[in-house]
């Protein structure tokens, strides 16, 4: 929203101390949030008024002419000054094209430095003096699209200002005299959006007031205005009936005859320039500032084209064309402005081409009302229409507001259409009786919840400032709450308290830590755990972790029949396609990395740690009391490596793995048929020999696996093999909450390491032999595979056997034995022999 | 009999010597005598043990200065060995200068490391770090934290919601047929009434997590990004309080030279809300272009927890007061960092990642 300095200042007179940028750096601090602010005619720097004295044919060009301008004293004297010139004429030569020129002509000059876009057309320039046709010209006299004004001043191709009429003074800067020598202050809208007072002028001007405690001038109102309740008999007067007195409390209605719908006074257009508004004609205009003035939308409807005014909410169905030229489909629910046959205005929203003031109208029906504001927020939601007006409503109005309003605008319509008539009643239906709140809040609890030993006094007068009414009972004050503020804006104790606190000033608070009790402290289990198994992963491993969006394409879901998964979540509202669903695997967002990477790095490991989703039953409540729970939303961990050509990716994958089972306890079993951990998905992408079921207890909480060639292809991964691990780490987390390693202490009598290679048939899993090998002996200790090779027909094991005893260090014969032992097994187990 | 030997064996290790040529050749000579297991010298000296008592000091003398003068003679071979090396490679000078060699070391995503300093500076204040779910209900998300459904703030808050599913039917009241509806969590205050409830008044909690919001992304904004909520319900607790907390939580993160200021801010689940503001680190204060020429930078949303926020965590208003923050870790890692695009984070981007 955008703020005037001057009309601020027509109700607050500040002292000298409040410059602008002094008074939004303490707006800022005590009342709403300052975007920007800006100086209105800041475009207009170097842009005088000037006095066209002479007119002269320019000796070599036709279409051209030679300008004596008087551009008054204070340009001679700064020309004398700069030019060291002595008794330098008063007049400035400038060489002009304009067609509409004639000597006396008050017009707009722009002097060397100022910014002009040439013939309105490109970016501004920065203007110098120079010579046309062999003619010194020491400015330009401008056109209004020259200087950005085209809207304000509109003319034909090459005519040139013609400002005679507006009586400028000579001499001036062309903003001043155009009232734009403004400061404009742009206030973010999401910091008032609970504050329905503060969008309007005289809203701030009084939260100014408050701040610089200055006196708040009231409002120039036509406090004659009588206002009578509306006759259900007669013919000529206005008829108002509310309907629904819900969403309507009030209506007021002025009929306003011999209007003469016009452009409105420059001063307006400027006003309304300089806050954003597009001045219309007098009528629409004098609604638009006040709305802006006090913050109350009103409207006009043109007299003859409505019967009587009827507050109703839409039949199924109905239609409405809109002042934007769009037909709206109204539904029940929606408030109109009606009159005895058909809609002619959605309130609060926008107003009906069908009653739609022109230049014909001759009689005008003023609106001013009040409605609810949840009803206005989802008719302008539905209907996706916000305008300045239903962003008012849908904040709560003050109930007060909407007389104020109709008599200032009374007022200026006297001011601006003086030939208008008849004004002098308002017609009324409904009434601004609300309940008044008064409050009692502790004194102590405000000193206490601030922090500050505040004295009474202060406090009381802080409140005075912003219009509340403060008595005091006992250690309590009694709090009347103004209308403007008794719109749910403030309606608790903790509202009062940040009214002191703020126009005390926050920066006045001294920062003291609290005293308080010691208590029980709690760790969230997953804390250590993902500490401890990231840097694990990064620090230990080599691993880089990334972070992957939550969501899934919904191509990459269609393409991988993802869609028929009955636990797939989708969302309601996705920005895009690329945001259709809920992940229920972090593998596809890793293998997504691995393709934008593979550009760069031909070999890398990657992990994520995030959570999933699934349409089951979870652990949180949907709320305290209720039975439901929120879907489930374990957190994952996926990690992947990444090379070219076959470098016994799998085996490093499950190296990994094996690494994070030392900590968490984690075991293998081999692929089973049917329903895999986690989903079909994982079937789908993972090789058919390379993969095995990672287990903690007995449960299912992971898998690993080498990525086939079709899902490689499919995410773009060239030239690279990929293996990869999933882990549903909240299930280990509740299968491995408490267990804590227990130390053992090192063996005292030396261990013995032997090496044997066997040649044993393809089909022999390490997996048993290592078994079987572990059955035969206590005093063998751990069995280490070494390496696994061709030999056409069989492969050739190596393992490292190593042989302890806690008792003695073992002799050679006992471990001979042994391994002989060994050997002998494996030929009865496998048919292995020894190498 | 065993001082023969070891004079014997004393003779060999001289005529050997005199074969040697290498360093390595030496190395197993050095094996075949002295080796601890199997060495011919220490097998030797074992033997002593098998004598009679009162021979053994005499022959342990003589086996001590066999010993004595065998190494003695190794380290003269060595010395001359190693000399005559040294010459012929005297060209061949080592290069310290080259680089070490290189490890391949992974690293912890920026928003980790930076989520880990802050939890240890909150934990070191007593804070405990609580999580909660990232899919949520309304009512956790808006209506928990005083924000009805009809609320103008649910205009700031574009949620994305989660699709109507038979299974999903949540009844408000039991029976009813108003349903609550789930939503990605626009924020991680979806876990203050959840806090309360788990753990009660007093509490001190932080909540780090990832929250979404339905909005189009560019360099400075995402739809998916991390906060980290703040929460703190005691007796008596102040906007002085807040202050102090605030200011020295500050320090701690990002370095004794921050200041912070709070100004007048509009949250629904906070009364009164503040904005909370930091010096800005890259003009120390003095205004440039990032913190339009004031000094200062947003930094996060705060305020004294509304009453209907105790009241729907189960906390007595009447009791008990506090305050409540959050703020974004990526504005944090953006500012320390320099970097220039939010959208980084979570683009998976090694040359990016790799650098922290």
């Amino acid at each position: 929203m955008l703020i005037s300095l001057n009309l601020i200042k027509k109700y607050v007179e500040l002292p000298a101390s409040a410059t602008p940028e002094d008074m939004v750096a303490r707006l800022s601090a005590c009342t709403v949030e300052v975007e920007d602010f800006f100086q209105a005619g800041k475009d207009l720097e170097n842009i005088v008024v000037g006095k066209v004295v002479k007119l002269e044919k320019h000796p070599n060009a036709d279409k051209l002419r030679i300008a004596r301008v008087d551009l008054g004293q204070e340009y001679k004297k700064t020309r004398i000054q700069e030019n060291k010139e002595e008794g330098s004429s008063n007049l400035v030569k400038i060489v002009c094209g304009g067609i509409n020129l004639y000597e006396g002509m008050l017009t707009a000059v722009a002097v060397p430095g100022a910014m002009v876009k040439w013939h309105g057309e490109g970016e501004p320039v920065k203007l110098e003096k120079t010579k046309i046709r062999g003619e010194e010209s020491e400015g330009m006299i401008c056109a209004s699209n020259e200087i950005g004004l085209l809207d304000r001043f509109p003319a034909e191709e090459l005519e040139i200002m013609d400002l005679t009429a507006l009586d400028f003074k000579v001499g001036e800067p062309l903003a001043k005299e155009l009232g734009l020598d403004d400061v404009i202050i742009d206030i973010d809208n999401k910091s008032i959006t609970n504050r329905p007072d503060l969008w309007s002028h005289y809203g701030i001007a009084r939260e100014v007031a408050a701040i610089y405690n200055l006196e708040l001038k009231p409002l120039t109102l036509d406090e004659k205005l009588e206002i009578k309740k509306s006759k259900s008999k007669g013919n000529d007067e206005l008829k108002v009936n509310i309907k629904d007195d819900n969403l309507c409390p009030r209506y007021l209605g002025v009929m306003v005859e011999n209007v003469k719908v016009k452009e409105s006074p420059l001063w307006l257009k400027n006003i309304l320039h300089s806050i954003g508004f597009r001045p219309i004609n007098n009528i629409v205009d004098i609604t638009n500032y006040v709305m802006a003035e006090v913050g109350q939308p009103m409207h006009a409807f043109d007299r003859s084209k409505v019967d009587n005014i009827v507050v109703r909410t839409a039949n199924q169905g109905e239609k409405i064309v809109t002042l934007d030229k769009v037909e709206r489909v109204l539904a029940p629910e929606m408030l109109v402005i009606a009159d005895s046959k058909k809609p002619i205005a959605i309130a609060g929203v926008m107003g009906g081409q069908n009653s739609q003031i022109d230049n014909e109208t001759k009689t005008i029906i003023l609106e001013s009302a009040n409605f609810e504001a949840i009803s206005i927020r989802k008719t302008s939601q539905r209907l996706g229409l916000r305008t300045d007006a239903s962003m008012r409503f849908e904040k709560a109005l003050d109930y007060k507001l909407a007389e104020v309003a109709m008599r200032r605008a009374c007022e200026l319509i006297s001011e601006i259409v003086p030939e208008a008539q008849g004004i002098g009643v308002i017609i009324e239906d409904g009434n601004d009786k609300k309940e008044e709140v008064e409050m009692e809040v502790g004194i102590r609890d405000i000193q206490m919840r601030i922090g500050v030993e505040l004295k009474k006094e202060e406090m009381v007068a802080i409140l005075k400032r912003l219009g509340f009414a403060v008595k005091e009972k006992k250690d309590n004050f009694l709090i009347g709450v103004p209308s403007w503020r008794n719109t749910g804006d403030v309606s608790i104790a903790e509202d009062v308290i940040e009214e002191i606190a703020r126009i005390y000033g926050y920066d006045k608070i001294k920062p003291e830590f609290p005293e308080i009790k010691m208590k029980q402290w709690v760790m969230e289990s997953e804390r250590p755990m993902f500490n401890r198994l990231k840097d694990i992963l990064s620090l230990g491993l080599g691993m880089q972790e990334t972070l992957n969006y939550a969501f899934w394409p919904n191509k990459v879901v269609e393409d991988w029949g993802m869609n028929k998964e009955p636990e797939l979540i989708g969302l309601a509202n996705p920005l895009s396609e690329d945001q259709a669903y809920l992940r229920m695997s972090l593998v596809p967002g890793l293998l997504k990395n691995i393709s934008d990477n593979s550009r760069f790095f031909e070999e890398f490991k990657l992990y994520e740690v995030g959570r999933v989703f699934f349409d089951r039953k979870g652990k949180y409540r949907v709320e305290k009391h209720s039975k439901e729970r929120l879907p489930e939303q374990p957190y994952y961990l996926a990690g992947a490596v990444v090379a070219g050509g076959d470098k016994g990716l799998f085996s490093l994958a499950k190296g990994v793995v094996e690494e994070l089972g030392k900590e968490f306890g984690l075991d293998f079993v081999a692929w089973s048929a049917g329903r895999n951990p986690f989903h079909e998905l994982v079937n789908k992408i993972v090789d058919k020999e390379k993969r095995l079921v990672i287990m903690s207890g007995k449960e299912k909480i992971g898998w690993v696996g080498e990525i086939n060639m079709t899902t490689t292809d499919y995410f773009g991964i060239k030239n690279r093999r990929v293996a990869v691990f999933e882990i549903d780490l909240t299930t280990i987390l509740e299968i491995k909450k408490k267990e804590i390693k227990q130390y053992r202490s090192a063996p005292k009598y030396p261990a013995v390491e032997r090496d044997i290679a066997i040649e044993v048939a393809w089909k022999a899993r390490w997996e048993n032999i290592k078994k079987e090998i572990e059955k035969i002996n206590s005093l063998i200790k751990e069995i280490v595979f070494l390496s696994e090779y061709d030999l056409g027909k069989k492969k050739s094991l190596a393992f490292r056997v190593k042989y302890q005893a806690s008792d003695r260090t073992l002799k050679d014969e006992e471990i001979e034995a042994v391994e002989k032992e060994i050997v002998r097994l494996l030929g009865e187990k496998f048919g292995a022999k020894r190498r | 009999m065993l001082q023969e030997k070891f004079n014997k064996i004393k003779q060999e290790i001289i005529d050997e010597l005199k074969r040697t040529k290498t360093l390595e050749q030496l190395e197993d000579l050095n094996n075949k005598y002295f080796s601890r297991a199997s060495g011919e010298l220490t097998k030797l000296v074992k033997e002593i043990k098998n004598l009679a008592e009162e021979e053994r000091p005499r022959i342990g003398k003589i086996a001590n200065e066999v010993k004595k003068e065998a190494e003695e003679l190794f380290a003269q071979v060595r010395s001359t060995l190693g000399d005559k090396v040294q010459g012929e490679n005297k060209d061949k000078v080592f290069d310290p200068t080259l680089p070490g060699k290189k490890q391949a070391i992974g690293k912890l995503h920026v928003l980790t490391q930076i989520r880990r300093e802050v939890e240890e500076v909150f934990l070191s204040m007593g804070f405990m770090v609580v999580d909660g779910p990232e899919l949520e209900s309304e009512w956790y998300n808006f209506e928990a934290v005083n924000v009805p459904s009809w609320h103008p703030a649910r205009d700031m808050q574009d949620t994305f919601y989660i699709k109507a599913n038979g299974k999903r039917q949540m009844a408000k009241v039991e029976g009813g047929e108003e349903n609550y509806k789930l939503v990605m969590r626009t924020h991680t205050s979806n876990v203050q009434v959840r806090a309360m409830e788990k753990y009660g008044a007093p509490i001190r909690c932080i909540v780090p997590g990832r929250v979404f919001r339905n909005e189009a992304t560019d360099a400075r904004h995402e739809h998916t990004f991390h906060q980290v909520e703040g929460l703190m319900v005691d007796k008596d607790i102040s906007i002085a309080n807040f202050k102090a907390v605030m200011d020295a939580i500050i320090k701690a993160i990002l370095g004794p030279d921050f200041k912070t200021r709070i100004r007048p801010g509009f949250f629904p689940f906070v009364e009164p809300g503040f904005e909370v503001d930091l010096s800005c680190a890259l003009c120390q204060a003095k205004g440039c272009r990032v913190c339009k020429n004031t000094g200062w930078v947003e930094f996060c949303g705060a305020g004294m927890v509304h009453p209907n926020v105790l009241k729907a965590g189960g906390v007595d208003p009447t009791k008990y007061s506090g305050f409540a923050f959050g703020f974004g870790l990526e504005r944090l890692a953006m500012m320390r960092y320099g970097i220039n695009d939010i959208r980084l984070f979570e683009s998976g981007d090694l040359r990016f990642l790799g650098q922290f």
